[in-house]
């Protein structure tokens, strides 16, 4: 049985490696008909150049601006905001989901709220937000956490009150205090969904922060964005934009990886596979 | 000595309001230590119920359960440890952390933890799949790594759910056996609830038969073949006597419950 089934695994992860340069190649593809759109659009197309302006230019304004100290200062701002405000999120929406499933009565009474705050475009109360925090970047966290924390707070909720009977069952037959149910049954059964909510977190952070930025404030990426654009340096704010597109790509890749799902336990993963078979019968 | 007592025991669920289930109803057994006690019944008679009520799992509508002169209220796992028929070992745990949870909640030290884990493990002969995880171990190793689970407990009653119920013939009978053997050692109680007329006699020293619902006590049978024993007891005439004694009453149960019988008119 073992064997038959490694060879399965072994078939699939080569048509799955097999498929993946595929898609490599498609994406790259893709990407070349954007850059060979944009050097047309510039060059024979005539496309004005306060619309699009040429690629080189939008080169040499981020060879530019990564030589400049405001661009560093900036770009410190926003990834502090991101990260603070994720971690508030993060840590705020995790404990409280794990609070509110303790009794149905919680839960049932705060998952609606969880979910309308998680549909409800937070942007709105942003000028309030300016009100009671004020224009600098206490405003932009305070902002982006509390869009983040819904999903956060509502999906570890929705995950530890789905956690199987029958795992809670063996934690009253064995004893288990609230504490070690908490820790050690529903947070490892609910884990995808609790991690689902941080990654979701995480990328409403990245949208929060920026938009924030861009709306209303003194400092940051979006700031200067906002800045480059009012004055019409173009190649800037297209630079900017690219380059904040590297830094949140970057951030959400390394806190995904962060909070991908790992496998429990992960010592000794083929050693099992083999004697198993011996004594299945 | 006496490790179990269960006196008047009566469990009745509200379905509806005013709409009264009794699951079962004057249960009046005793466990002594060392013994093996099955408990058969047809499907739905409660005897997993009462099983529920030996553990502190469920408390009882009426009487009361008595593990050594006390009363049951609750769950003690150091007295009366379970084994359920769908292992329900935690899948993000690995196989030594599965074994080791009781003592965990128990809020045992690490070193202690493992090393009684590892012997347990070690006792029902899967000590290299420690660091495995659950799905990577088929249906009948999962089922002795929950009764390694148990067992980790030092429990002085062993209450098994349906423990081979998920499990095919071929692989009931190996591991029934083997297991039987394991307890054999652990010198422990077990409670063991089946609906295998095989498994019944084979586990047991008394075989406890249950009516359907209500589900009460309608036969005691004695066991008395020698220990330890081993699958060849299943040819021998005095385990074919009980086994179709439990069968007449078994099926007269269930054919008392469906007005056609699908084997045998009588």
């Amino acid at each position: 049985m073992a064997t038959t089934e490694s060879a399965f695994r072994a078939r699939a992860f080569r048509a799955r490696a097999k498929h993946s340069s595929t898609v490599w190649a498609l994406r790259l593809l893709l990407l070349l008909i954007v850059v060979g759109a944009w050097l047309y659009g510039t060059g024979p197309g005539e496309i004005s150049f306060l619309i699009l302006p040429p690629l080189g230019e939008v080169f040499s304004a981020i060879g530019g601006l990564v030589t400049t100290q405001v661009f560093w200062t900036a770009l410190g701002v926003t990834v502090f905001e991101m990260l603070v405000a994720f971690l508030l999120a993060a840590v705020v929406g995790v404990s409280l989901g794990f609070f509110l499933s303790r009794t149905p009565l919680r839960a049932q009474a705060s998952e609606p709220l969880l979910s309308w705050g998680y549909m409800f475009p937070v942007v709105l109360l942003y000028p309030l937000f300016l009100l009671w925090v004020g224009v600098g970047i206490g405003s932009k966290i305070a902002y982006a956490a509390t869009a983040a924390f819904f999903p956060i707070a509502y999906n570890t909720l929705r995950g530890l009150r789905s956690v199987d009977e029958k795992y809670l069952k063996v934690g009253v037959a064995f004893g288990a205090s609230r504490l070690a149910t908490d820790r050690h049954i529903k947070a490892g059964a609910a884990r995808p969904m609790i991690l689902s909510g941080l990654r979701i977190g995480v990328s409403v952070v990245m949208i929060s922060v920026v938009l924030a930025e861009l709306l209303g404030s003194n400092a940051g990426l979006g700031y200067e964005l906002q800045r480059a654009a009012s004055t019409l340096r173009l190649p800037d704010e297209y630079g900017i934009a690219l380059l904040l597109l590297v830094v949140a790509v970057t951030l959400q890749r390394v806190l995904e990886l962060a909070l991908r799902p790992r496998r429990p336990g992960q010592k000794a993963p083929s050693r099992a596979t083999e004697p198993a078979a011996q004594l299945d019968e | 000595m006496t490790d179990l007592r269960v006196e008047g025991l009566q469990v009745a669920y509200e379905t509806r309001p005013g709409e009264r289930l009794v699951a079962c109803q004057d249960i009046s057994l005793t466990v002594a230590s060392g013994e093996f006690v099955t408990i058969i019944g047809p499907s739905g008679c409660g005897k997993s119920t009462v099983l529920h009520c030996m553990g502190g799992l469920l408390p009882p509508t009426q009487g009361r359960v008595l593990f050594g002169g006390d009363e049951v209220v609750q769950p003690n796992p150091h007295n009366a440890a379970f084994v359920f028929q769908d292992y329900s070992l935690f899948p993000w745990k690995n196989i030594l952390e599965n074994v080791g949870m009781g003592l965990t909640f128990a809020g045992a030290g690490k070193t202690e933890i493992a090393g009684k884990a590892a012997e347990k493990l070690d006792f029902v002969g899967l000590g290299e799949f420690a660091h495995a995880l659950p799905r990577e171990l088929s249906g009948g190793m999962q089922q002795r790594v929950a009764v390694a689970r148990a067992l980790a407990m030092e429990p002085r009653v062993l209450l098994m759910d349906e423990p081979f119920g998920a499990l095919d013939e071929q692989s009931r009978r190996t591991l029934g056996s083997d297991m039987a053997r394991i307890l054999e050692q652990t010198q422990r109680s077990v409670v063991l609830i089946t609906h295998s007329l095989d498994e019944a006699i084979f586990w047991a020293d008394r075989i406890i038969v249950m009516s359907a619902r209500p589900g009460t006590i309608i036969e005691e049978i004695e066991v008395k073949a020698p220990r330890p024993r081993d699958l060849s007891m299943m040819t021998e005439p005095e385990f074919q006597a009980i086994r179709v004694r439990l069968f007449d009453l078994i099926q007269l149960q269930q054919a008392k419950k469906a007005p056609q019988p699908l084997a045998g008119g009588r």
